[in-house]
């Protein structure tokens, strides 16, 4: 039945082919015409995977205030030049900033306001100091400690800076502020730069670098958003002096890059592969009819990313530019069919022959994609549903289009009768296999994995330069972050002042950059100011009284001296808002974000695994805390990504199985088949092993690619073994495999490290499957299976 | 008509009597107006002059006395010292009585030893925001660059021959939490500075005053070590 219906279908084209021809020219030209008003999503996002956590953190790096900078490097080149050049050049830099791309721009804090935020801290002491930090005076409080404090005031008081100091040390004969100071140190810190202050800029140590921190409103993920911004930031940096150089770090700029050098290597390899093509069509088949070989696959893309757009909405321009592999892949069919059509005297026949094993490859192909309809990555859905309905459009038209316009040569395909008729496999040449092989496969358990997902970043040199110039200047250390939410502010901070305590005990305090440490829940706060009511009305504050009267008469200290800091022990600022003018809004940006749903505090500590782990423990206790680490996030990301794949590998090797078992009906055969398929994974791992390459995240993907295309030569050899054809099979696989090491071979010269990689795969994978479909795959047929003639008898 | 000789005299007397009272009312007129041109702009005119001579030096050495009446102590402390001053940026103070301490400033750091702990201790002043407002101030005051304290200070002529400048500081400097005035009294050949006198707003106030004041002179770079005390 399925027969009849072929015929009809073949024979209702055949008979109004022209008509037809001029439809598919009409609804081609649409879709190229109607590319440009598509609307493609630039977010990198659909290329991770859809676990919570990474979403969660994805999320909070998108829209945080943390990661949405840019931060500027200014440099002053000229050494006739000053650092009032150099502060000018900032400000007239930060001045040309302006929204809607740059939200706020800052290029330092003022001396006044630091001072008021300061005073602010030494009132609110009472308020800010825990049980640690009210164990750290009391131990001050020795004879032997006041009188070295006593010693140390007097030396301060006498000193130049003690006419700036009076006041100060009145108010705080122990020194309470430096505990303060420590805090702010190790909050400041937590920004992980070396900065300087000088006339409200922030400047390097060595005094001639300036640094502007540039908040914007576009997300770190969307590179269309990033492009604007960059190109409006390069304007005014070309404005500025001669004499100043600039470097900028922002995440921004990686995923620029990526998306640049992706497009620069798709291009460039796309028009290396298109001449290619033309040139080796037109050489080997000398009709230029057999251009349509290569235009089927392309207008069959088009016309299925319409039909996803229409079901699915924006698809993603990595989806997109990844479907180029499948223009590779399906041009196989278009050479099967037109070869067996070319030199056809029965044209309807030679084509149903040969639609059986172009039929049973597509599926094998397609289950491929199929198993990326199950991937947790959205990306990778989307890919699969797109050569899904490529690959059928191509089918479609290769079986029932292609033929019809097919001329009749009486010429030869060039090495084709020589590919078809020369019997390329023998004991010799097996044997010769079989040794190579094992070597490999030796080599091949030692091939290194490289789970880093860095490795196939394709940020361009000149930025990873200017980030490596800028940590020279500004020093960085890597901190992880870990966030709590909450609906009020103040249960935030009550949740953070609980983490902030186990953090503090679990890491150190010096390690933990928490806003609990600086200004905590008003809860903590009350209990904070009860404790050191408590604390000084135990008798601690007369025997301070009279160990400072004891020892401060030595140094010529009045009664009265510290009368300011006794009469204010136990006082209660009017003014507790925390909102300051100088770093300490800078602090709280960085600590507090405002959502949607509430409030989120951050805390800073080393991404390091023992503090990763440590704070991971904590977690555990605190369900609504998430962290964040760029180690940690990546190890995720890969797992996850690497589950995924492992996944759609298991699927695939049994769907392919089973389908080529299905077709076959034969143990031996299908296996024979398979042959192609473990020798091009075999080789393919043993060579990266002995260079020296480590397999990584794209190597994975392209290789379960691979096993769908080695297969396919494996199934087309075993088909033609088995019936005996000379139909061209061997020359169509040669040119299929000819064709997709060109068209991915062309890879190895990107810049890209995720192409690169793909190109290095299917060269090595799918030019060793192929000799071995040649080579191999006939021999084995023949001392394995019993004769043609043999099973046409039985 | 004639003019008799009393009446003559009588209008004469008249005339004088009014051109003293007139003389007696322009005079306070025109120092009044002197004095209000010397407002802003005489003020600058003022301090930048001064500013260029005191500033016309390229190093400095120069014995100080530093008195502080601080209601901290009971008494009121004497410092004796020299100062040693090599521009652009390098301002050592060396104190013999009551205590050993010498101190070496620089635009970014401060580097200090004193006899008691006999340790030396470098402090940040991009980290220290407190002591780099007051070296800042300092620093200032010795090198001569007055006409930039007109952005932090209002200035007060109190006194001229010698010149006595009280400055006080504006709402918007941050010095202001600690001092309450600075009066500076010029040498009477105006090239340096004899006393500053440093006003809290608690009523605890400073005088340093300069003595045998050399400009110019050849320094030696032991002077600005810190490591050991400098006779």
């Amino acid at each position: 039945m399925l027969d009849k219906y072929f015929d009809l279908l073949y024979d209702f084209i055949k008979n109004r082919k022209w008509p037809i021809f001029f439809i598919l020219l009409l609804l081609i030209a649409t879709s190229l015409a109607g590319l440009p008003l598509l609307k493609f999503s630039s977010d990198i996002e659909a290329m991770l995977p859809g676990d919570p956590e990474i979403s969660r953190s994805m999320n909070f790096l998108k829209n945080s205030n943390i990661t949405n900078k840019v931060i500027i490097s200014l440099a002053l080149t000229s050494p006739e030049k000053d650092k009032e050049a150099l502060l000018h050049a900032a400000d007239q830099l930060a001045g040309s900033l302006k929204p809607p791309l740059f939200t706020r721009v800052t290029v330092g804090l003022t001396d006044s306001g630091m001072t008021n935020d300061m005073e602010f801290l030494f009132r609110n002491i009472p308020q800010i100091f825990s049980e640690r930090d009210l164990a750290s005076i009391d131990a001050q409080i020795t004879p032997e400690k006041v009188s070295a404090k006593m010693r140390g005031n007097y030396l301060q008081l006498l000193k130049p800076e003690g006419i700036f100091m009076n006041s100060m040390l009145r108010s705080d004969p122990l020194g309470f502020n430096l505990l303060m100071l420590n805090k702010l140190k190790v909050l400041s810190g937590s920004f992980g730069y070396n900065i300087s202050m000088e006339k409200g800029h922030f400047i390097s140590a060595d005094g001639r670098h300036a640094m502007i921190i540039a908040q914007t409103s576009v997300p770190v993920t969307d590179s269309r958003g990033a492009g604007e911004l960059f190109r409006n930031l390069e304007e005014q940096l070309r404005k500025l002096p001669d004499y100043i150089s600039s470097d900028v770090v922002s995440g921004h700029a990686h995923s620029l890059s990526n998306e640049r050098v992706m497009k620069k290597d798709v291009n460039l390899t796309t028009v290396i592969a298109a001449v290619v093509f033309v040139l080796l069509f037109l050489f080997v088949f000398r009709d230029a009819g057999a251009t349509l070989i290569f235009l089927i696959p392309l207008f069959s893309i088009f016309q299925a990313v319409y039909l996803c757009y229409f079901f699915f909405g924006r698809l993603s321009y990595a989806v997109v530019g990844l479907s180029t592999v499948l223009a590779g892949i399906s041009v196989d069919y278009g050479i099967q069919v037109y070869i067996a059509a070319r030199n056809s005297k029965d044209t309807l026949h030679d084509i149903k022959r040969i639609a059986v094993p172009v039929l049973i490859g597509a599926l094998t192909t397609g289950v491929v994609f199929f198993s990326f309809l199950f991937s947790g990555i959205e990306g990778y859905r989307q890919l699969g549903w797109l050569s899904i309905f490529g690959l059928a459009f191509s089918l479609v038209y290769c079986i029932f289009i292609l033929p019809h316009f097919t001329a009749k040569r009486n010429t030869d395909i060039l090495f084709g009768e020589r590919l078809e008729n020369y019997n390329w496999s023998n004991k010799y040449i097996v044997m010769l296999w079989a040794m190579v092989t094992a070597v490999l496969l030796f080599f091949a358990f030692n091939v290194r994995f490289d789970g880093n997902i860095y490795k196939i970043d394709g940020t361009e040199s000149g930025i990873l330069q200017a980030e490596k110039r800028f940590q020279e200047v500004w020093g960085r250390h890597k901190t992880a972050m870990l966030v709590a939410g909450g609906e009020s502010f103040e249960k935030v901070l009550e949740e953070n002042d609980a983490i902030y305590k186990e953090a503090a005990a679990a890491l150190g305090a010096e390690k933990f950059a928490g806003f609990s440490m600086l200004w905590p829940a008003e809860k903590t706060r009350k209990e904070n100011a009860a404790r050191w009511k408590l604390f000084w009305e135990q008798g601690r504050e007369e025997k301070l009284k009279k160990l400072i009267e004891a020892e401060g008469v030595e140094y010529g200290f009045s009664r009265q001296a510290f009368a300011p800091f006794f009469d204010n022990l136990y006082k209660t600022p009017e003014d507790n808002d925390i909102a300051g003018s100088g770093f300490i809004s800078g602090l709280q940006e960085r600590f507090l974000q405002k959502t949607r749903d509430g409030y989120q505090i951050v805390s800073f500590f080393p991404d390091e695994k023992e503090s990763v782990e440590a704070v991971k423990r904590i977690i555990t206790r605190h369900p609504g805390a998430f962290l964040v680490s760029e180690s940690a996030l990546s190890q995720k990301i890969s797992g996850a990504v690497y589950a995924d794949i492992a996944k759609m590998a298991v699927i695939t090797a049994v769907l392919v199985a089973l389908f080529t078992f299905l077709y076959f009906r034969n143990v031996r055969e299908v296996i024979i088949s398979f042959v192609p398929v473990v020798t091009g994974i075999v080789w393919l791992f043993g060579i990266m092993s002995l260079s020296g390459i480590s397999f990584n995240l794209s190597t994975l993907i392209t290789g379960i690619t691979l096993m769908s295309i080695c297969v396919d030569y494996g199934i087309f050899m075993v088909y033609r073994c088995r019936h005996n054809l000379k139909t061209g099979i061997v020359m169509g696989i040669a040119l299929s495999a000819l064709t997709t090491i060109i068209g991915t071979g062309v890879l190895i010269f990107a810049k890209h490290p995720a192409l690169f990689y793909v190109g290095l795969t299917m060269t090595i994978g799918v030019g060793s499957g192929y000799l071995s479909s040649l080579l191999v795959v006939p021999y084995f047929y023949r001392i394995t299976m019993p004769s043609t003639k043999e099973k046409e008898r039985t | 008509m004639t003019i008799r000789p009393t009446e003559r005299r009588f209008f004469a007397v008249s005339l004088l009597f009014c051109c003293l009272i007139l003389s007696l009312y322009y005079i306070p007129f025109s120092e009044a107006q002197e004095n209000k041109t010397d407002g802003v702009t005489d003020v600058s005119v003022l301090l930048r002059r001064l500013g260029r001579q005191v500033s016309d030096f390229k190093s400095l050495k120069t014995d100080f006395v530093q008195e502080k009446d601080l209601a901290i102590f009971q008494n009121k402390i004497i410092l004796k010292g020299r100062i040693y001053l090599q521009k652009p940026g390098r301002i050592a103070w060396h104190v013999d009585k009551p205590v050993k301490y010498s101190v070496l400033i620089t635009d970014t750091m401060i580097r200090q030893w004193d006899e008691d702990t006999d340790q030396v201790q470098e402090i940040s002043l991009s980290k220290n925001p407190v002591f780099k407002v007051a070296i800042g101030q300092l620093t200032t005051w010795f090198n001569g660059d007055y006409i930039s304290l007109l952005d932090d200070y209002t200035v007060r002529i109190r006194r001229q021959n010698p010149f006595v400048l009280e400055f006080f500081p504006k709402e918007t400097n941050a010095a202001k939490k600690f001092i309450k005035t600075v009066t500076i009294t010029f040498r009477e050949d105006e090239k340096y500075l004899k006393q500053i006198k440093i006003q809290e707003p608690s009523g605890d106030s400073t005088t340093l005053s300069f003595e045998g004041t050399v400009l110019n002179a050849p320094l030696e770079e032991r002077f600005f070590k810190v490591n050991r005390h400098v006779r």
